[in-house]
């Protein structure tokens, strides 16, 4: 079987390196982009669709919210889980994300086992 | 950290033994020395040997009490594996609303609550897949022998931790406002439960009705074999003839037990009584 990609996109490259890891160990071959404008280049550039798309809310160039309205508004990645990583904790945000088009929400600071718990939720395989 | 000396620990496993059924193996002595940390830290200025000795020789009950809690294992996160799905929304749920039509009543336990996770993740289930169950008389009751886990589930309010684990970013945005750096289960979901002390392994309150959903996840297991037989033959008292026993992932019955196996998926099994 295939090893799943995931797209991180987080305009801290600290924070990248810690998801690409835990990721990593979940089994999953990791992409970056440090704001959405980028993982959109990356997404066209590249032939393979993401299984999995981890989303930080605040980031320059395009935010997470409007990466999330850009990639929704295309059919291509209908099965591409989005889960937006932030620590912006208000219900307001969370509703906001999810209207959007968002699947799932995982704030900051987090576990490994919050990660894996969230993937399960979004029903994906990990290791 | 203090090592703590054998007559200490052998103590404090008749303590655990004697209040909640639970037998500490020879071995797990560090499991002790870290979970009556904090406690020894409250009381005997960290020193573990103290806190047990000072909890032995103490003339009134509260400081076990405390030691028992402290040790007690209180893992539980919302929505705790998908048998939620699996059992609730496709086979019981619908199954007792035919079965009780016509007395619209339901009754679930959850009879080792802990912090309160499990419980409301029925309620919040329930309210938002069985809308139909709104004139219905729904009650859940949820239990554990803690004071301090049931004082924290009655406040219904959970750190990040606890909401980043198993918790649906839905819910969380319908059910739950943020109150500094906690989260609050708003009142149409935390109404829902009804909290009671109860030790499974001590008498049960009277006035204890019988129950259509029983809960007893991850809980046998800690206990003797006479100990597990002793709460299932009172858990088989307290069941609807046509209930449901939830039992966790690593736990199954005898036929012994008086409860058949109904379904089991890797996620836990559930019974009914035979």
């Amino acid at each position: 079987m295939a090893t799943p990609q995931a797209l991180v996109i987080d305009d801290s490259r600290a924070m990248r390196l810690i998801l690409g890891d835990l990721l990593n160990q979940l089994g999953y071959e990791t992409h970056e982009a440090g704001d959405g404008q980028q993982a959109i280049s990356l997404l066209e550039e590249d032939q393979t669709i993401p299984t999995l798309a981890l989303v930080d809310w605040n980031m320059p160039v395009m935010n997470g919210l409007d990466f999330i309205k850009a990639v929704r508004e295309k059919t291509c990645y209908t099965d591409m889980k989005l889960l937006v990583v932030t620590s912006e904790a208000e219900v307001g945000h969370m509703v906001e994300a999810l209207t959007a088009g968002a699947d799932e929400y995982l704030m900051k600071p987090f576990s490994s086992e919050a990660l894996a718990s969230k993937l399960e939720m979004l029903g994906l395989r990990h290791a | 950290m203090s090592e703590i000396h054998p007559e200490n620990y052998s103590h404090l496993r008749n303590l655990l033994c004697e209040r909640i059924a639970v037998h500490l193996p020879d071995d797990k002595a560090y499991l002790a020395e870290a979970r009556l940390h904090n406690l020894a830290r409250e009381h005997t200025h960290g020193d573990i040997n103290a806190l047990i000795e000072k909890a032995c020789n103490d003339t009134g009950d509260e400081l076990r009490c405390q030691l028992v809690e402290a040790m007690a294992i209180n893992e539980t996160y919302f929505f705790r594996d998908p048998i939620f799905n699996e059992s609730f929304i496709d086979h019981m749920i619908p199954n007792l609303m035919t079965l009780r039509r016509k007395e619209r009543s339901l009754k679930i336990w959850s009879a080792a609550c802990s912090t309160g996770q499990e419980p409301y993740s029925i309620a919040m289930l329930l309210e938002d897949r069985f809308p139909e169950l709104k004139d219905w008389d729904v009650q859940i009751i949820a239990s554990d022998f803690s004071r301090k886990s049931l004082a924290k589930a009655q406040s219904g309010r959970y750190g990040l931790t606890e909401m980043n684990r198993g918790l649906p970013a839905r819910f969380m945005a319908l059910y739950f406002e943020q109150i500094d750096l906690e989260w609050q289960l708003k009142p149409q979901i935390r109404d829902k439960v009804s909290f009671q002390t109860i030790n499974l392994v001590q008498q049960w309150p009277e006035d204890l009705p019988t129950f259509d959903i029983v809960l007893l996840r991850n809980v046998l297991l800690y206990f003797s074999i006479a100990d597990r037989n002793l709460v299932l033959s009172k858990m088989r008292h307290q069941s609807r003839h046509d209930g449901y026993l939830l039992l966790g992932a690593a736990e199954s019955l005898e036929k012994s037990s008086g409860f058949k196996p109904v379904s089991a998926s890797k996620y836990g099994s559930f019974y009914q009584p035979s």
